[in-house]
């Protein structure tokens, strides 16, 4: 039974034939035949998932000799279902969205194409497999941020991206090639079952394997999910049609988080890659949603928003908390392909009416206009401070007693905790009538928050990774030295807690209208200019092709 | 001897300046059924030299056909036209036969290799003809807007592009992989020069496609190329892909 993860991923590509064979049928009947075949897809990826939930276990199919190993496991079964959940929506959306461009059989085609690229990755026994489809996602976004072949920007756009995912295929070519001779085999099951036996095996020049194939795959899934200086390519590819956005940051910018997950058995034997992987993920959380925040173009802004949650999704793998982060990519998935495809209809409802509502909370929000004297500042700030941090220590206890013991999960909370303080002290400087029904309403949403996110986490956590050990070897992996933690936790919740009570004492004292001091203006230009990072990026590449003219005038051509 | 038999392997699998009487000779030659042939029967007296040549490939080789590679497959960054781009991206990939040679020492798979290349370049060259018969050029900026206008013409190009620059399922992209494979551990320096050489490629690629393809229609349309030579265009791709599943079983 389990052999129909081989349906789920076959289906696609031969919808694509049959779309593009259909080209010259009426338009509704090419749609028709490519979203059948997606709804059959789905179907049956969620009758794989159920086949996994109730009977865990790897099952393995080989289409010949030395690669096309098909994975059928928990974390392949649970991605196989969502690509499709989300392709299927993504289909059902274009039918009429796309229904006045040219090449519409061409469109239901490629987006078919990619369904099942995605499929044959996510479900990839070996490297080979898993290099092909790596590789044929990047040449098949290419052509579909393209779709308009008159549009001369969405292909300068889509070129950017296809440059970024062919830098990021690389490590990942070389990182195979390292398992393979150091393993001599291409499956992933026989590599990393070689790998537990003699976790300590060199590579060149003497270093350790698991570090510097660590080290690589990293980089690869930096390349995809539009990590920090990797990450140009993400805002402005949003000159393809909008269906194509949204497949993209909903489904393929996530897959940066599946490949670590995917070589999880490699990252517990390592032991400082998983560092770097937090770090770059924080650089990324917090470039990104700077930037995000100073966009005035929605769709620019929402591609700014998937770099921030791309950057908590690695932050999150870096910390050790490898099941979290399919969650989130999950989570993110579903609200960012949604936040997608309603951004044109809002973009239309704002041309007819601006939609500015005549409430409180809108002013409040837009125009930054607080309340004044508010209830006693120090109970309050108390408050902000306290009660997430108590309701995310009472969710954490709930799924496991001993969660202090691990860092990464100490990590999360942090962020957990100020992300609960700044709804709190938000929820203080509003304008209302009932300051004791906001704070309950906000802090019971707050809890359900925190309870669904800490338990559906938890149970992704058992059913992607029932080895309890194996469990808690990622967290160590992802761990530093205690007394270095103990310090860092003490000096950072010291900075916020100073902050917090700054804020609250100022606010409460009434903030004087200062002059921007010229330092945030040039902050604000350096966020207005993106950090100059594409800048610097079209410089170089201008330089190198200038190079190159020069090069060939000098040896005439030939 | 010895001396002759480099210098001849250098000729017929380019080695720079040596790349130079290749590429002279193929932008002089102008009828498509010469290119083709040229691009299939050139590299194979320089393979059947470096395959019984007695002594191996040494390093100073590997890192002069490395360089060749790597010069070939940057200025083809910035070429426009179609039949240049051909020709350095023949001399880019067929250097890098010294490579296999010095990492695997197998004759089978440097004439693999050799082939992986030769056969879909031949293939562009025979469409790059169909665009020169429309356009009188195949020259990035004359040509523009061929998505539009030949919308098949187009896909072969396409589809011919991403089997020269070693995409996936082509032979191309099994025999890069077997090259990077086996450089890897041996010669690490030579793996990462492999990589960026295949990263060119790339570049290179999209940027010549996009410039052709991409744009408004030009003023004077020009006939499509027929179903029949469609047909017949999607035939011998799917034999190059038959062909990069055998160069998998073979190499890999």
């Amino acid at each position: 039974m389990q052999q129909l993860i081989l349906l789920v991923i076959a289906l696609p590509f031969v919808s694509a034939i049959l779309t593009q064979l259909m080209a010259g049928h009426p338009r509704r009947r090419v749609a028709l035949m490519s979203v059948a075949a997606t709804w059959v897809t789905f179907l049956f990826a969620a009758v794989n998932l159920w086949l996994a939930l109730s009977a865990p276990g790897v099952h393995e199919y080989s289409l010949s000799s030395t690669w096309g190993l098909i994975r059928f496991d928990s974390l392949s079964t649970l991605m196989c279902l969502v690509i499709a959940a989300i392709s299927l929506i993504v289909h059902l959306y274009s039918v009429r969205y796309m229904a006045e461009e040219p090449g519409y059989a061409r469109f239901f085609s490629l987006l078919d194409l990619m369904t099942g690229t995605l499929l044959l990755m996510v479900s990839a026994g070996d490297l080979i497999t898993l290099l092909i489809a790596w590789h044929l996602v990047g040449i098949l976004l290419y052509f579909l941020l393209g779709f308009d072949t008159r549009s001369r920007p969405a292909y300068r756009y889509a070129f950017w991206t296809w440059i970024t995912y062919r830098l990021g295929d690389l490590p990942l070519l070389l990182a195979a090639a390292l398992l393979y001779q150091a393993y001599g085999s291409w499956s992933l099951s026989v590599i990393f079952q070689r790998l537990s036996d003699t976790p300590d095996m060199q590579t060149v020049m003497g270093l350790p394997l698991v570090e510097v194939v660590g080290a690589l795959v990293a980089i690869a899934a930096y390349a995809r999910s539009a990590q920090f200086l990797l990450h140009t390519w993400l805002p402005y590819s949003m000159s393809g049609p909008t269906p194509v956005s949204a497949l993209m940051h909903a489904g393929i910018v996530n897959a940066g988080g599946f490949l670590i997950n995917r070589f999880a058995p490699l990252f517990v034997h390592t032991s400082g890659v998983l560092h770097w992987v937090f770090i770059v993920g924080l650089a990324t959380a917090v470039f990104g949603s700077v930037l995000m925040l100073t966009q005035n173009d929605i769709k620019k802004s929402l591609g700014y928003s998937t770099m921030g949650q791309m950057g908590f999704m690695i932050m999150e793998c870096g910390v050790g908390a490898f099941s979290l982060a399919i969650y989130h990519l999950i989570a993110h998935g579903v609200f960012k392909g949604t936040l997608f495809l309603s951004a044109g209809g809002v973009i239309n409802a704002a041309r007819k009416d601006d939609g500015v509502p005549k409430d409180p909370l809108y002013n409040f929000v837009v125009e930054k206009n607080p309340a004044r004297n508010r209830k006693p500042w120090l109970l309050m700030a108390a408050m902000t401070l306290l009660v997430p941090a108590a309701i995310l220590l009472l969710a954490h206890w709930l799924v496991a007693e001993d969660f202090y013991q691990k860092q990464g999960a100490i990590v999360l909370l942090f962020f957990g905790w100020v992300t609960g303080a700044q709804l709190l002290f938000t929820a203080y400087r509003m304008h209302t009538d009932n300051l004791a029904r906001l704070f309950t309403l906000v802090i019971v949403s707050f809890s359900v928050v925190v309870l669904g996110y800490t338990l559906i986490g938890h149970g992704f956590d058992v059913f992607l990774y029932p080895d309890e050990t194996f469990r808690a070897q990622i967290y160590t992996a992802a761990g530093i030295d205690v007394i270095w933690f103990d310090v860092l936790v003490v000096l950072v919740t010291a900075i916020i807690v100073a902050g917090w009570m700054h804020t609250y004492y100022s606010e409460r004292n009434g903030r004087r209208k200062q002059r921007t001091h010229p330092l945030w203006l040039g902050f604000y230009a350096l966020i207005s200019r993106e950090f100059y990072v594409s800048d610097l990026y079209t410089w170089m590449s201008r330089r190198l092709e200038r190079l190159a003219v020069q090069l060939n005038v000098w040896l005439r051509w030939v | 001897m010895q001396a002759l038999n480099l210098i001849l392997a250098g000729i017929f699998l380019p080695l720079f300046p040596l790349g130079m009487i290749f590429n002279g000779l193929f932008q002089h030659t102008r009828n498509a059924w010469l290119r083709a042939a040229l691009l299939l029967l050139w590299p194979l007296p320089g393979v059947w030299i470096l395959s019984t040549m007695p002594a191996g490939i040494s390093n100073g080789f590997l890192i002069w056909a490395l360089f060749s590679a790597m010069l070939y497959g940057f200025r083809a960054v910035v070429v426009r036209d179609f039949g240049v781009w051909i020709g350095f991206l023949a001399t880019s990939s067929w250097s890098l036969g010294w490579v296999t040679m010095g990492v695997t020492a197998k004759p089978h798979d440097l004439l693999l290799q050799v082939l992986a290349f030769s056969l879909p370049l031949a293939l562009l060259a025979m469409l790059v003809a169909e665009l020169e018969r429309r356009y009188e050029s195949a020259y990035a900026g004359v040509v523009s807007g061929v998505a539009q206008a030949q919308p098949r013409l187009a896909v072969a190009l396409v589809v011919a592009v991403l089997a020269v620059i070693g995409s996936p399922l082509f032979p191309a992209f099994f025999s890069m992989l077997s090259t990077v494979a086996n450089a890897v551990n041996r010669v690490p320096t030579a793996a990462v020069g492999l990589i960026t050489v295949w990263l060119l490629w790339s570049w290179s690629g999209a940027r010549l496609l996009q410039e052709m393809l991409v744009g408004p229609v030009a003023g004077v349309r020009h006939r499509d190329i027929s179903r029949t030579i469609a047909g017949l265009y999607v035939l011998l791709f799917i034999l190059l892909v038959i062909t990069g599943l055998y160069t998998a079983e073979v190499m890999l």
